[in-house]
């Protein structure tokens, strides 16, 4: 975006450079910062018309349908928004230029839960007509069900990108298998993927911590003769909480 | 000092208790210590034609020359300008920043924390007057006078009375508006109407009535400092019961009203219509509104208030004095005449001719406080940086170089117009009066104060690439203030043709009487040049965030 001069390399949107080539990389982005300042006394209605000149003009009719989805009155003055309305007021002029990538640090801060659901419907309408967004976000349950791929940063670095699914995955999931009579841990150490082996209080249950495929397992459940057998996806919170665990070593990004 | 709210309200203000107490302390001081010379010299048949400005009661005495000069009308005016922001934001501040919330949600009842704020306030104002009077009594030591400090302590508690008056005015009306910077602006209205009133009933003995209706009346009616006026007790009585007339209306209404609104709210919106429509108009509204289309021209539209009233205060002054020009000449002819103290008085100027009087009452001062205005207007550019208001705008396909450049442009147009405007004016009314003065030289005094509004404005917009705010405008005010003073003192302080041309007041010298001055003026704008092409490069090139 231009903000910061890179101490060393580069950043490209577009194959644009972020910082030679600023004002054209602008152009294709909309964006929306995690705090969003403006001067107190224009009404919303100014300000999205000062932006939309800022930016070459925009379509009004387009503006004045994001106002009515996000149920935003722009004719007050910006000190008199509550800060749900100001981040309103702030997707509104990231997304009224049909920007070509978002760029959003929190979006949903402050968005009651039917602006919120409005706001999801927003970015699910962008992703279909093949643009891009890029959010950045502390609500993980967020991000799991508004984003394709997700970066983990961990210390300032990049520890992890790849897509929600692919990410579940490769990582950790727990099963959980009931047998008819007491069960034993060794049944299960030294499969392959299998890194954990819990035995429950009642000594007929097993909780397994599996890495890749199930085959294993499974075969080893059915010569047992177990009653049931249930996985536990990861949620993306539960990876994410992994990857800042304390003996996690920070890999270096991909 | 965090254990009440008075004690934490009273921890803010000790810098505002030291600066204003030591420097009008200073000022009192100095009053004190040049009286006698200047008395000597003759200066009150100067001073008996500004009946407008204060009484003159003893006028020929050292006690009676400093009340006219300090404690009448400048002191508690000026100090009031503090007081006044003091009382608009006393809670309408925490209101405005969301702090008050916070407060409020402890069991604590609103009156009372409004009382509390009140005493922290009050204590400041007190313990200003207790410095205020050591320096009465440091003044009177310095001219030889007996030393009085009862009298010294009157009169700095009457001070004391009259700012805290002015503070539960914009109290009360902060209750009544939702911003404190209009409750500030309404009671500073009030200041100067009081003032005028107090002048207008003093000057013209038919409308003496209406100084009864001032509170500046009242606060004169003691002039502790000279012996032979009697204490008029009835005076404070009436100034203390309005100041408890005013804590209490602003309690009760405080206390009753909703937080963050207003005590009256009227219906002047008239009927909304539905959201769709309301929406609509709005968006329609502001399509239509020239002002924004480019950052120069948003920037023109926000500071229209501050030029305004820059300009008219500005214009107000010149035009008083020029007024005056025909009635006070001869009395200053013969006040300087073979007078080597008042000549140095006027900084050298040949106050007996209609332009260097213009040039020792006008032009001594109106070229800082238009530098001072291009300043605070390029500090708007430095603090929005600081505040994160520029980065949405940043964001948008603008180079930076343009978005600079239409700020400075803006401010550097806003700049123009006060000097432009005084010219005019001061054109118009010589002609009214039938005044002769030269259009060349007033032309060329009034448009060299711009090389000296553009530097000013080019050192913020320089220092605001790598500095916050605060420590910017601090920086370049500093460097004002010393130009300022090496100039005004340099009649006294003869300081090397080196030093005192580092002065920019120095360099714009006095075009009102010896024309152009074509070589500094260009110097002027030379720096002013530099400095905005460096602060292109440097906004250019460097972070955002590397502003520490």
């Amino acid at each position: 975006m231009g903000f910061l001069r890179p101490s060393a390399g580069r950043a490209t949107i577009a194959s644009l450079d972020c910082w030679s080539q600023a004002a054209a990389v602008k152009r294709l982005v909309g964006y929306l910062p995690s705090e969003f300042a403006f001067d107190p006394s224009l009404t919303g209605a100014q300000i999205l018309t000062y932006l939309g000149h800022l930016r070459g003009g925009v379509d009004r009719t387009y503006v004045q349908q994001l106002c009515e989805r996000l149920d935003f009155d722009p004719s007050k003055r910006f000190r008199e928004y509550s800060r749900g309305n100001r981040q309103k007021l702030g997707l509104i002029q990231a997304f009224m230029h049909r920007p070509r990538l978002l760029i959003l640090d929190e979006p949903s801060n402050g968005l009651d839960p039917l602006n919120q659901q409005e706001f999801y419907r927003m970015l699910r309408e962008v992703q279909s007509e093949g643009r891009t967004v890029f959010l950045s976000s502390h609500i993980l349950p967020e991000v799991e069900q508004t984003c394709s791929r997700v970066g983990i940063i961990r210390e300032g670095r990049l520890v992890e990108v790849n897509e929600v699914s692919r990410l579940k995955h490769m990582r950790q999931q727990t099963v959980v298998i009931s047998f008819p009579g007491p069960a034993s841990p060794e049944w299960f150490q030294g499969l392959p993927g299998v890194a954990a082996v819990h035995l429950n209080r009642d000594g007929r249950e097993l909780h397994l911590d599996v890495q890749g495929d199930l085959q294993a397992v499974i075969k080893a459940a059915a010569a047992h003769d177990a009653l049931s057998l249930t996985t536990q996806e990861p949620s993306l919170e539960e990876i994410f909480l992994r990857f800042y665990q304390a003996d996690q070593p920070v890999a270096a990004g991909r | 000092m965090l254990r009440a709210i008075w004690l934490k309200s009273l921890r803010e203000y000790w810098i505002a208790i030291l600066c204003w107490g030591l420097g009008l302390g200073l000022l009192i001081y100095a009053m004190y210590a040049t009286a006698q010379d200047v008395l000597s010299a003759g200066v009150t048949q100067i001073y008996q034609s500004f009946g407008f400005y204060g009484d003159q009661v003893a006028l020929n005495t050292i006690p009676g020359y400093v009340t006219f000069r300090v404690f009448g009308t400048t002191l508690p005016a000026f100090l009031a300008i503090w007081a006044i922001l003091a009382g608009a934001r006393l809670v309408r501040g925490d209101e405005e920043r969301g702090t008050l919330d916070v407060l409020l949600a402890q069991p604590i009842m609103r009156a009372r924390l409004l009382l509390e704020k009140l005493l922290a306030l009050t204590l400041a104002i007190l313990v200003m007057m207790l410095i205020i009077s050591l320096f009465i009594l440091f003044g009177q030591l310095s001219a030889h006078e007996t030393a009085d400090y009862p009298r010294a302590l009157l009169t700095a508690l009457n001070v004391g009375l009259f700012e805290l008056i002015f503070a539960c005015i914009a109290l009360l009306i902060s209750q009544f508006v939702r911003w404190r910077g209009a409750a500030a602006g309404w009671t500073a209205a009030i200041l100067v109407i009081m003032f005028l009133l107090d002048s207008v009933g003093r000057v013209q003995h038919n409308f003496d009535w209406l100084r009864h209706v001032s509170i500046f009346y009242y606060y004169n009616a003691n002039k502790p400092l000279i012996p032979s006026v009697n204490a008029n007790w009835g005076a404070v009585a009436l100034l203390i019961a309005l100041t408890l007339v005013l804590i209490v209306a602003s309690t009760v209404i405080f206390a009753r009203r909703d937080l963050g609104s207003v005590a009256l709210q009227l219906a002047i919106n008239g009927w909304r219509q539905p959201a769709t429509v309301e929406r609509v108009r709005a968006l329609a509204r502001a399509a239509g509104d020239p002002f924004l289309r480019s950052l120069g021209l948003c920037t023109l539209r926000a500071q229209f208030v501050a030029l305004f009233w820059w300009t008219v205060i500005t214009l107000f002054f010149v035009e008083f004095l020029t007024a005056l020009i025909p009635s006070l000449l001869d009395v200053f002819r013969k006040a300087v005449q073979g007078n080597a103290v008042m000549s140095q008085l006027f900084s050298g100027y040949n106050v007996a001719t209609n332009q260097g009087f213009l040039g020792a009452t006008v032009f001594a001062f109106i070229p800082v406080a238009l530098t001072i205005f291009a300043m605070t207007q390029a500090y708007t550019w430095s603090r929005d940086l600081d505040n994160q208001r520029l980065e949405i705008i940043l964001s948008t396909p603008q180079p930076r170089i343009r978005l600079l450049g239409e700020h400075a442009a803006a401010v550097g147009l806003a700049s123009l117009i006060p000097p432009l405007l005084i010219w005019l004016g001061l054109l118009l009314t010589a002609n009214i009066i039938n005044l002769r003065i030269d259009v060349g030289d007033t032309a060329a005094a009034c448009f060299s104060m711009l090389p000296l509004e553009w530097l000013a404005a080019a050192l913020v917009y320089l220092l605001a690439t790598r500095l916050p705010a605060g420590l910017t405008t601090g920086l370049v005010s500093l460097f004002l203030a010393i130009s300022f003073l090496m100039e005004f003192l340099q009649p006294m302080l003869k300081l090397p043709d080196w030093l005192i041309n580092l002065s920019i007041f120095h360099l714009y010298g006095s075009p009102i009487t010896e024309g152009m001055r074509w070589g500094p003026t260009l110097t002027i704008l030379g720096l002013a040049l530099v400095a905005m092409l460096a602060a292109f490069f440097h906004f250019k090139e460097s972070s955002l965030t590397a502003r520490t």
